[in-house]
């Protein structure tokens, strides 16, 4: 009897580390395939770390005892290289060696540094630090609800088979959601501490994806705000969608207030009008093909001078003496200053 | 110096908040602090803008702090002569520590989550700026013009000013006024105030660690989490309306009083951060059953429903006496019985705009609440075998609000051509569901076992 609860124990645990193998193999072939944030395998590893907790709370409660340290080794394992991977990513170790102390202390310690990055290319260390929190965080979580989890487990000790089902129901609901929520944790630890030095409303730039990307609109709107008065009224792009941004004066507003910005249908006299100062020249959003606003010409005798930001360099050019003809401005940016 | 400044904000209202639960009777502290941060936030800003309207004040610190004093003094002096204040502001150390010694592994690791899950919160809302689409366009923008001009005149002349009330502004502008950027941290105060109180009423029903649980469980839902960094209407939304609600389900069942004044303020309060949408209705329904029925409260219950249409009513009143004053008329707009009465529809037409909706329905309502019906159902079984009214009636509720969303969503098929192009607007408007279902998902009988005793 006693030989044979012990015989369903080893085959418990058995079960156990084939899931929990299972869980850590399907984490790392999801990985390598960039899919490891996908619904439906979150779905699925989840299921494996469900088999292992309900497995696992299975057994009786000395074997789960006597399996306590390796447990408690596992998380700790896990804990460190998920706070190792978080370091790494905050530091941006790929940017050290360029960075004021990094070049100092290499100075300092060539062989040692030369060591390190031998060591750091050869066994492809890098590939550590583009490692998703998912890939350490689920494992974490299964190990942290078999060491933790003993008195949920005597909570639902009398519960009938359909209520078991409902609470591994809850489990796989909540378990993706809890990854997901720390997901976003994790890279909010990272950008937040890389962008600590930033201007405030400048980490707009960053959090939008950069200068290349929905940040730009507001590395523009900081050149049009150095180049304009606060009183001045522009004229900006129709909304569409290639204009998305500057073209809706609701949300290109927030910019550049107080500055009045006005599309070209609602002045009467049009670029006559006496209540503009500037036109905004746009680039656009046009998938690779080439368009700029405005897209008609404007004569010499209308303007005073022309300014160009360029979206790459972020360098500044004025241009006095010419009009603005629109096919020699294809998906460049800036202002035009009228007379 | 930026971090104080934003926290003491928080911390005023939040004192107001707590002595206005503690005279509206709550008796136990954790609610009252739950709780707090909504009503001090609500009725601050409400009175912020009467001070504004009926006294010329401007709209800025001074007014700020008036309001402060004003609302938490006249609290103090009812909770004073209740002989409340020391029974209820005795926070001892000891006293929490022993609560949270007493705590199994599991409870402490579950709190433990939810207080990284909340701190996460409040790094990333003092850390980045306001970046969300409507509220560059709307609700940070009206707060930047107020904070200049110290009132809403210039509203008018830029346009798409007054389109939604001024709850979320004002908490943008409490930090303005103060020369304080970092506004976004008040989203990580309304999503703990969410956690806390949803637990609080979880607690009522359910053991430690099944509340605890199901808390856990709405702070990770995938829309609730997201818009707690998300500088727009739709946290502070839900959190009013469907805290309401449950308080108002209490009430209605057991009819203690401070249920019915959460509730209703509550309720009111979500009309202050968003009027488009009628789901408050509900409450007030629930209110007028209960008088009906039991003929008990009649004068609190006609007076908590005033008070909810006053508070209704207030923005579109003050918009329309901001235009008078300053000889501003705009185009009437067709009420929406007058836009349904003049509808025609053939009984084919009718039908087929009934399957589009229902088609749209589900690809961008259900989407946001789907993964909830399959233990939904499970709940609702072994509620309707064990007769739990309480949850029983919370369901007729969710489908009432059902309804009046799809009911929704057919009359502005009516009058806008590009209606089922805003996906995105549905979605956060089907947000009021999943704290509704995960709160009638835990607090079910299911959890129950032979013989459990609750602790």
């Amino acid at each position: 009897m006693v030989l044979s609860v012990v015989r369903r124990d080893t085959f418990r645990l058995f079960l156990v580390l084939l899931f929990f193998l299972g869980l850590l193999v399907s984490n790392f072939i999801f990985e390598l395939e960039g899919v490891l944030s996908y619904s439906h395998h979150l779905l699925l590893r989840s299921v494996l770390a469900l088999a292992v907790v309900s497995l696992f709370f299975s057994m009786r409660r000395v074997t789960r005892q006597k399996l306590q340290p390796v447990i408690r080794v596992g998380i700790i394992v896990l804990a460190a290289a998920l706070f190792i991977n978080i370091f790494l990513n905050m530091i941006n170790v790929y940017s050290l060696g360029e960075s004021f102390w990094g070049v100092e202390f290499c100075a300092a310690f060539v062989s040692l540094c030369t060591f390190v990055q031998t060591v750091f290319f050869t066994f492809k260390l890098f590939r550590f630090i583009t490692l998703s929190s998912y890939f350490f965080l689920l494992p974490l979580f299964t190990l942290l609800m078999i060491y933790l989890g003993n008195d949920f487990v005597l909570g639902t000790k009398k519960y009938d088979l359909p209520r078991k089902f409902f609470l591994a129901l809850i489990f796989l609901l909540i378990l993706p959601n809890l990854l997901k929520s720390f997901h976003r944790a994790y890279l909010s630890i990272i950008q937040s501490y890389q962008i600590r030095h930033e201007n405030f409303y400048d980490r707009f730039v960053f959090k939008e994806g950069g200068p290349g990307y929905y940040g730009w609109i507001k590395v523009f709107s900081n050149f049009i705000l150095a180049q304009t008065p606060t009183s001045a009224s522009l004229l900006v792009p129709p909304q569409a969608m290639e204009y998305k941004m500057e073209g809706n004066t609701n949300y290109f507003r927030w910019f550049l207030y107080p500055r009045r910005l006005y599309h070209l249908q609602s002045l009467e006299a049009g670029l006559e009008s006496n209540e503009l100062d500037y036109v905004v020249v746009s680039g656009g959003e046009c998938e690779s093909k080439q368009c700029v606003w405005p897209d008609f010409e404007i004569d010499q005798d209308t303007i005073k001078r022309m300014i160009f930001i360029d979206r790459e360099t972020q360098g500044v050019t004025t241009i006095e003496g010419e009009p603005f003809l629109p096919e020699n401005y294809q998906n460049k940016w800036g202002l035009i200053e009228l007379r | 110096m930026t971090l104080l400044t934003i926290l003491a904000i928080q911390v005023c209202l939040l004192i107001v908040g707590y002595l206005m639960a503690v005279v509206f009777g709550v008796a136990q502290k954790l609610e009252a602090l739950a709780v707090a941060y909504l009503l001090g936030s609500g009725v601050v800003s409400i009175v912020f803008l009467l001070l504004h309207w009926l006294f010329g004040l401007n709209l800025d610190a001074t007014n700020f702090i008036a309001s402060v004093f004003l609302t938490g003094g006249l609290a103090f002096l009812i909770t004073k002569r209740m002989k409340k204040t020391k029974e209820m502001t005795d926070f001892r150390l000891t006293k929490t520590s022993r609560v949270l010694k007493s705590l199994s592994v599991f409870e402490k690791s579950l709190l433990i989550l939810l207080f990284i899950l909340v701190g996460y919160t409040i790094i990333e809302n003092y850390v980045w700026p306001v970046t969300a689409w409507d509220s560059l366009a709307l609700y940070d923008f009206r707060a930047r013009v107020m904070a200049v001009h110290g009132n809403m005149v210039e509203g008018i002349q830029l346009g798409y000013f007054f389109q939604y009330p001024p709850f979320t502004s004002f908490l943008h502008l409490f930090g303005y006024v103060f020369g304080n950027e970092r506004i976004k941290l008040a989203y990580s105060f309304i999503f703990a105030s969410l956690l806390t109180s949803f637990f609080v009423l979880l607690r009522r029903k359910q053991p430690l660690w099944i509340a605890l649980l199901g808390t856990l469980f709405l702070a990770v839902d995938s829309y609730i989490f997201g818009h707690s960094t998300v500088a727009y209407t739709n946290l502070s939304y839900v959190t009013f309306l469907t805290l309401g609600l449950i308080y108002l389900l209490f009430w209605f069942h057991e009819g203690a009083k401070k249920d019915l004044l959460l509730g209703a303020f509550l309720l009111g309060l979500s009309t202050w951060v968003r009027s488009s949408e009628p789901f408050w209705l509900v409450g007030i329904g629930l209110i007028l059953l209960r008088l009906f029925t039991k003929r008990e409260q009649v004068f609190l219950g006609l007076l908590m429903i005033f008070l909810m249409v006053g508070i209704s009513r207030l923005w579109g009143i003050f918009v329309q006496s901001l235009y008078a004053a300053n000889n501003f008329y705009p185009a009437a707009r067709r009420s929406l019985l007058a836009i349904v009465l003049s509808s025609r529809f053939s009984f084919e037409l009718l039908l087929s705009r009934i399957q589009e909706i229902g088609g749209y329905f589900y690809l961008y309502s259900l989407n946001v609440w789907r993964y909830l019906l399959l233990p939904f159902g499970f709940s609702f079984y072994y509620d309707w075998r064990a007769k739990n009214k309480h949850n029983l009636t919370l369901a007729v509720m969710v489908g009432l609000l059902l309804s009046m969303l799809f009911g929704g969503i057919f009359i502005f098929s009516l009058y806008y051509e590009t209606w089922n192009l805003i996906t995105d607007s549905l979605q956060r408007v089907s947000m009021v569901f999943p704290p509704l279902l995960i709160y009638f998902i835990f607090s079910s009988q299911i959890w129950k076992q032979h013989g459990t005793q609750r602790r």
